[in-house]
């Protein structure tokens, strides 16, 4: 079952269990001996919990067969999750990637593990990922760096680095992730898999390692857009533990997917996202993208988003000071180790943040990023009310080598252009696979909808992925 | 709108404010990274937000308030809330003082 070109997604490991083709003992057993096998060199697992897998997998075995309808219930019953290490695990070591967290065992887990452990999915480990979701690489876990699992010469995208190789390396059907400037979209889009991004207040943010406050969003990696739609269905909505999620309805995604688009189906093209974009391999993939969506009877218009220059800027003083906060708290005396845990990239965002803060600079930084927020902002605004969605590169280049940028902090930010400006306006994004380069390295592209838009945004997706793919 | 220039005793200074003890080649690496991150930040002067309010947060929504009651399944017992730290006497999680005691 591990066949990179046949990846087992959700719905067909449903689909067997139903037909009882396959117990949820044997799925369990599979995942975790191909765990065993390739993790040494993928780096995707900082935590396996084999036994008490085995154990939910022999349970759940029993419940099928005394109630096959079990899956009405709980929709993902039987599934294998893993959870990016930020997200608390009762019970099970979660280290955010920092050695600051090295050895902490939560007392608590997090609103989404719950929820997904409500709908029957059995976490078979915690996923690796840059320390305290700061990083675009993966080469900022303080555990060592994640591999690429298409090629392991270059980085898996970070900061849910262990989620996409994990679940491109078919060591996981899906995997949780988050998503606060493209660590989700960047990383599935190294690795060739789906990334979505909800929109900001959709998803749950209780029990997951804070990065900054006001852009955490909480997604998945999956392989294909119909899992990522039923993901979605089970994790979404209000949370009386976090203040910030909307009351809104959750519709049933899944049964929407293959909706015809509306007439007139508009997809808008920045033209300053096309400035200074020079890959060719991009440019094909783009390329490619808009060539699925004229088959698709889609109508592609040329839209402006003036402040797109200013997303990286903005971001890197609203993030930071939002880090400095929410870093403050560690201080070893209730858990965890001390401050002299805490890497460089970490230091950095601390102490950036810490200036941007502080008194006497607050109004030239952080209050000047925050009406630039505005900006970008009512420029998605406009565009949205000319087209139903935006398509974009996911990153202005395929996966580096591993090593290639972490002497080069600012570099490394600057590949962040095309994703954070949707943390910014709290925006839902997913980004998809278009196909390979010569060094085997996936590409790919994003599309972006209106906030609290998911369905629109899925059903776009799940056509483009079919043409594309045939799926 | 004022900014100073990213110099060895800024960073020594914001490091204390954050309570991280850099080395000093710690200080000598992270200066010019810093400086310029902040060289590339400082292009927002050039965008006019006389007139723009800030953004400060993206949900939409306005003063959440629940009821003041406690949730008996969301409080850790004692045993529980200690036992992730490292050092505890008397039931209590142990503090450094931060004020002196003469």
């Amino acid at each position: 079952m591990t066949k990179m070109d046949q990846p087992k997604t959700i719905h067909h490991l449903l689909a067997d269990l139903k037909a009882k083709k396959i117990s949820v003992t044997e799925i369990v057993a599979d995942y975790l001996a191909e765990i065993a096998k390739q993790n040494g060199e993928l780096n995707a697992f900082l935590t396996i919990a084999a036994e008490e897998a085995k154990a939910q997998a022999k349970a759940a075995d029993a419940t099928i067969a005394k109630d096959p309808a079990i899956f009405t219930q709980k929709p993902l019953f039987g599934i294998p999750v893993g959870h990016k290490d930020l997200f608390l695990t009762r019970g099970l070591k979660t280290t955010a990637g920092s050695k600051v967290l090295a050895n902490y065992i939560p007392q608590y887990s997090g609103t989404v593990v719950k929820k997904l452990e409500n709908a029957g999915a059995i976490t078979l480990g915690k996923l690796n990922c840059d320390a305290w979701a700061h990083g675009a690489s993966g080469e900022n876990s303080d555990f060592g760096p994640t591999k690429n699992p298409h090629n392991l010469d270059y980085v898996p995208g970070g900061s849910s680095s262990g989620s996409a190789a994990a679940v491109a390396a078919d060591l996981l059907p899906f995997a949780t992730g988050t998503d606060t400037g493209g660590s989700i979209r960047e990383p599935a889009n190294f690795c060739g898999v789906v990334g979505l991004k909800p929109s900001y207040g959709r998803v749950s943010r209780y029990g997951i390692v804070a990065m900054a406050s006001s852009l955490d969003s909480i997604g998945h990696l999956t392989h294909d857009v119909h899992d990522a739609a039923a993901v979605l269905e089970i994790t979404a909505g209000k949370d009386p533990f976090d203040a910030t999620t909307v009351a809104l309805p959750v519709p049933r995604y899944t049964k929407l997917l293959d909706q015809p688009l509306g007439k007139n189906f508009k997809v808008g093209i920045a033209k300053e996202y096309l400035e200074g974009l020079t890959d060719p391999d991009v440019l094909a993939s783009l390329a490619v993208a808009k060539e699925a969506l004229a088959e698709l009877g889609v109508e592609l218009v040329e839209i402006s988003l003036p402040h797109t220059k200013y997303g990286i800027a903005a971001y890197y003083i609203v993030q930071p000071a939002e880090v400095s906060s929410n870093l403050a708290r560690y201080d070893s005396i209730r858990y965890g180790n001390t401050r002299a845990g805490f890497g460089d990239e970490a230091k950095r965002r601390i102490m950036i943040g810490t200036y941007t803060l502080s008194a006497g600079y607050y109004d030239a930084y952080y209050l000047k990023a925050m009406k630039v927020r505005t900006l970008i902002r009512r420029d998605f605004d406009q565009a949205f009310g000319q087209v139903d969605a935006i398509l974009s590169p996911t990153s202005p280049t395929p996966a580096f080598k591993l090593g290639q940028n972490t002497n080069d902090p600012l570099s490394m930010y600057l590949a962040d252009i095309y994703t954070v400006t949707a943390n910014l306006a709290g925006l839902p994004g997913i980004a998809l696979p278009t196909g390979k380069n010569k060094n085997n390295l996936p590409l790919g592209i994003q599309f972006l909808t209106a906030q609290y838009t998911e369905e629109k945004l899925l059903n776009l997706a799940y056509h483009f992925e079919k043409t594309l793919h045939g799926k | 709108m004022v900014k100073t220039k990213i110099t060895k005793e800024a960073v020594a200074k914001v490091a204390k404010l954050a309570n991280l003890s850099l080395t000093d080649s710690e200080i000598e690496k992270f200066t010019p990274q810093l400086a310029e991150i902040f060289g590339y930040i400082n292009q927002l002067d050039e965008v006019d937000t006389a007139k723009t309010h800030p953004t400060a947060q993206v949900s939409n929504l306005n003063n959440v308030t629940r009821e003041d009651t406690i949730d008996e399944n969301q409080v850790l017992d004692q045993k529980e809330a200690l036992g992730q730290s490292a050092k505890t006497e008397k039931n209590m999680f142990v503090a450094k003082a931060v004020i002196a005691n003469d």
